[in-house]
């Protein structure tokens, strides 16, 4: 490949990446979907500050009982959501709870994608049998209930961080290996892709800065819409008891513990449940947000 | 005409026999999970602090032990035959355990569960694609979006709280109230068979019991509804029908009702059909939520005691129910709408 | 009394970009039993004019100006009366017959619903009759209303959408570009029909489209669009033989002619309607446009009788007609 190549190709990047993804976020006037996202993007970030300075935001050791609290207060300026029937401070449990979603969600997205994106990139490019027998294989799994697939897994894995992500990360595999694949047979198609074919440039260097580089345009929608799932999924996991070891504070946990006290203090389940929706909502206008932006443009380049 | 159907008949087998290829990988695949993928199923049942001799004996006995390729055609055999083991913790035939009261309970559920959502969801889309941007627009679209990020359970929770402790409406668990005795074993479905022997009383006792689940679960599964109605019947109304209807003087609201509408509405099945695996996934939790004793309930339960040939028999009776259901589904949509077959 | 008056029509969209003026003072008249064809280029504002007679624009589209029926400006009128007029006295055919019935309906409950919709008190025995009897008159057997429009071909669709046209005998039929998505046989059979249909029903019809040897077979009158304007409006035969604007004169000199077997083209691009240029919206592609043309706009005037035209230089060129006609534009193409 020849300079002039290379600079096309950093050109696209440029010119697709940066500005047709993040352009129309900072232009002015009324767009209702820049908004979306940076509402949804603030209140992320609001999540990401809260885990990592835990420590020196939650006033108590979310692993001992507050020092001279009663069971069941009722939230106060000293216990702002109240304590359970030892004692402990659900606020600081709260705080730290906001930990492992993030890093199970985060560390199952990256395994999604490390797997789904170059199986897909290569199923697409080769095609043929090899192409339709990997479809039909990731169609079945996506059939099949992805909340089912990854109980039975942590079941098996057993408890730990890791396992959990493992267990989503099976669930997610063949979203980003269908998005990837099917979008690397259009840009396959395409002229400049064409071009370097003419050139001489050999699979894998058609494959590395020719296709990739434009697929993974949709890599950044994809894992927003996907990362509400994976909080959600998350969550549901540690409410059934599965996968992160017991006591460790995590959102869907203290739901599960505090659904046995509903009637005497319902604010043990109904705190941790405002943070997850308030978490995945932020996730979701994130994504739909960058959908309804990304998409059209997506769209009138491969017209082009 | 005699050649419309013949193509739906013949649409009708290759989806049968795309069938049978998608539920082997399935199938394969839960095996895969289940006896190759790291895990020991022995040691998750039995606790890392069990004797050796213990686990030793179970594996025996699970058939563990064998060269995998028999583990795998013995497996096949259990899921073609339908002869799925017995409990580990009862004795029972799983099969008869989850065919008889597990999966009508499920069923049961899931069935209310899409009335709601449908019945939710279609008004809601149809409301907000005709006052598109207008407030109405904005608190339906806002209103799917946040619905849609509710974990089931809390959400369950909330209900249960305000209608079953607060208001006292309705019961926050089960599938009859105590000392109501279940009706003669039919279908398995409450509702049904208290209505198939007559038993009215009966009948409102379980449809009472089932309102707050399906509600909880439709209300979650109609964001996608919505969604889908609304962007559906916003195509539609620029559609060139509808404009032509326009042009032909008809009547504005049958231009939206007949037109517009009836052409959102096509896709629904389709959409119902990408909904299974979130509604089947969606039951576990209601279930597990609400003590609702069905096929999600045992799953959780038998995770939680260890029962491993139960586990496996649910998941297995799973992917019969989701690949059959989808099956379903597409030859539903190919009967309603003929352009799919063309 | 003229069947149909328009007079100054304006029709502007609002968009991001800005407000397009899809329609921008046109202003003629058709007389009963008359077909007048409206030719131009695609974008220059045809069909929105086609929309706009019937008002049945997008929420987006502004409408100003006079439209005439019968004596009765129907932009004044309320909504209900509006609709009673279309399809009872003005009735619609569109481009794509594909995609203009509903997929879901029969061809018969197309009738039926407008039947419903117009008159209440027609039994459905009845209204299907007349539907029989208006496919018959179309060429199609009644037994096609039993069909869904995705069993018939595009000519049959097209053939079952002027039936459905007729059915309240309306005093003017649109035809927006009633042939473009059919092949060439069934096209020449589609106008045959339109014009058997206008004697049979005495009706009058406008023509849009962009086709010079379809306007040189239906029409008795011309209108030339471009950019939102009518800037020539005269008789068949004046406007084929003695063209006086420019634009007409390229638009004549596009057609293939048999003596010279090529395409000859225009120069240029049609204008932007969101910021069309300050004086005549021709003369950054017309050949002989002066400096006047840049800057004021020339209104439609009449000529010749019953022949008007909006160019400054129009008197000027109609003397120099037989030196410069047909082959001036292809010079200065090269």
């Amino acid at each position: 490949m020849d300079e002039d190549n290379k600079r096309l190709m950093d050109y696209i990047k440029r010119k697709f990446m940066v500005n047709w993804l993040f352009g129309p976020l900072f232009r002015e006037g009324k767009n209702t979907s820049a908004i979306l996202v940076w509402v949804g993007f603030f209140i992320l970030l609001f999540f990401i500050i809260i885990a990592v300075f835990a420590p020196f935001i939650a006033p108590y050791n979310p692993l001992k009982p507050a020092p001279g609290a009663p069971s069941f207060a009722p939230p106060s300026l000293k216990y702002p959501m109240g304590t359970d029937l030892l004692g402990y401070d659900l606020y600081s449990r709260v705080i730290w709870g906001s930990r492992i979603p993030l890093e199970v969600s985060a560390l199952s997205i990256a395994f999604s994608l490390i797997v789904g994106m170059p199986v897909g990139l290569i199923s697409g490019f080769i095609g043929g049998k090899i192409d339709r027998v990997l479809v039909m294989v990731m169609d079945s799994i996506y059939a099949f209930p992805g909340l089912i697939l990854a109980i039975v897994m942590t079941a098996l894995l057993g408890p730990g961080l890791i396992n959990v992500a493992i267990s989503i990360a099976v669930v997610y595999i063949p979203l980003y290996f269908r998005t990837v694949r099917n979008h690397t047979l259009s840009v396959k198609q395409e002229l400049y892709v064409e071009s370097g074919r003419a050139i001489g440039a050999t699979k894998l260097q058609l494959i590395t800065s020719f296709i990739a580089p434009n697929v993974i345009l949709t890599v950044p929608v994809l894992i927003s819409l996907n990362a509400a799932d994976a909080i959600l999924t998350e969550a549901s996991l540690s409410f059934l008891g599965l996968g992160i070891p017991p006591l460790t504070p995590d959102w869907g946990r203290e739901i599960s513990d505090g659904s046995y006290y509903l009637q005497q203090a319902p604010w043990l389940a109904f705190f941790p449940g405002i943070f997850i929706v308030l978490l995945v909502v932020a996730l979701s206008l994130i994504g739909e947000g960058l959908n309804d932006i990304v998409n059209p443009l997506i769209k009138r380049r491969e017209s082009l | 005409m005699a050649e419309r159907k013949g193509s739906l008949r013949s649409y009708i087998l290759s989806r049968i026999i795309l069938a049978i290829p998608m539920l082997l990988i399935i199938i394969t695949f839960v095996f895969f999970i289940m006896r190759v993928a790291p895990g020991d199923p022995v040691a998750a049942m039995l606790g890392p602090h069990a004797p050796l001799a213990y686990k030793e004996k179970l594996r025996e006995e699970l058939g563990l032990t064998l060269p995998l390729y028999q583990q795998y055609l013995n497996y096949l055999a259990q899921v073609f035959t339908l002869n799925l083991g017995s409990s580990l913790t009862t004795g029972d035939s799983v099969a008869t355990d989850i065919f008889v009261y597990y999966f009508p309970a499920t069923l049961e559920l899931t069935i209310f569960s899409t009335i709601v959502a449908l019945g939710v969801g279609i008004p809601l889309g149809k409301i907000a694609a005709v006052k598109r941007d207008k407030k109405a627009d904005v608190v339906i679209r806002l209103f799917g979006i946040i619905i849609y990020a509710l974990p089931i359970y809390w959400f369950g929770f909330m209900l249960q709280l305000l209608f079953g402790y607060y208001l006292g409406i309705f019961p926050t668990g089960g599938r009859l109230s105590p000392g109501i005795t279940p009706p003669p074993h039919i279908t398995g479905l409450y509702t049904i068979d208290s209505l198939l022997t007559g038993n009215i009383s009966t009948f409102l006792d379980a449809l009472w019991h089932l309102a707050l689940p399906s509600i909880t679960l439709g209300l979650i599964l109609s964001g996608v509804f919505i969604r889908t109605i609304r962007v559906n019947m916003l195509n539609t109304l620029q559609s060139d029908y509808v404009q032509a209807a326009r042009a032909r003087g008809v009547d504005e609201k049958e231009v939206i009702n007949r037109h517009a509408y009836r052409n959102a509405l096509v896709p629904v099945v389709t959409i119902m059909g990408m909904e299974i695996a979130l509604l089947f996934a969606g039951a576990v939790l209601t279930e597990t939520t609400y003590s609702f004793k069905g096929m999600g309930y045992l799953l959780v339960w038998s995770i939680q005691n260890r029962d491993y040939t139960m586990v496996q028999g649910a998941v297995i009776v799973y992917s019969i129910i989701i690949i059959l259901f989808s099956g379903i589904i597409d030859i539903i949509n190919a009967y309603i709408d003929p352009r799919i077959r063309y | 009394m003229s069947l149909l008056s328009v007079r100054n029509l304006r029709i502007y969209y609002s968009s991001s970009r800005g407000i397009v003026k899809a329609v921008d003072g046109v202003t003629f008249d058709i007389e009963r039993e008359e077909t007048l064809g409206i030719v131009g280029e695609s974008g220059c504002g045809k069909s929105t004019l086609a929309m706009g007679l019937l008002d049945i624009l997008p929420p987006s589209a502004n409408i100003s100006g006079e439209i005439i029926l019968d004596g009765e400006n129907i932009l004044e009128k309320e909504k209900e009366y509006l609709r009673k007029i279309r399809h009872e006295k003005v009735a619609l055919i569109f481009q794509d017959p594909m995609t203009r019935l509903d997929p879901l309906m029969k061809i018969k409950d197309h009738f039926l619903e407008t039947f419903r919709s117009h008159k209440r008190d027609v039994k459905e025995e009845e209204a299907l009759r007349i539907a029989g009897n208006l496919m018959n008159s179309v060429g199609l057997s009644p037994e096609v209303l039993d069909y869904y429009p995705h069993e018939l071909s595009g000519g049959m669709r097209q053939r079952a959408m002027i039936a459905l046209a007729l059915v309240f005998n309306p005093q003017l039929l649109i035809a927006d570009e009633p042939t473009t998505s059919l092949d060439v046989i069934v096209e020449a059979q589609i106008l045959q029909l339109m014009n058997k249909i206008k004697k049979e029903f005495h009706m009058s019809i406008i023509l849009i489209t962009h086709n010079l040897g379809i306007v040189a077979e239906m029409a008795d009158r011309v209108a030339v669009m471009y950019a939102g304007k009518i800037v020539e409006i005269g008789s068949l035969a004046d406007i084929f033989t003695r063209p006086l604007h420019p634009y007409t004169r390229g638009l004549l000199g596009s057609v293939i002619t048999l003596e010279s077997r090529e395409l000859v083209t225009m120069p240029g691009e049609p204008p932007d309607l969101i910021n069309p240029p300050k004086g005549c919206r021709f003369a950054p592609r017309c050949p002989y446009a002066i400096e006047m043309c840049m800057n004021s706009e020339p209104s439609l005037q009449e000529a010749v009788k019953g022949h008007s035209v909006a160019c400054f230089r129009a008197l000027e060129l109609m003397e120099e007609r037989d030196i410069l006609y047909r082959g001036d534009i292809a010079e200065k193409a090269d």
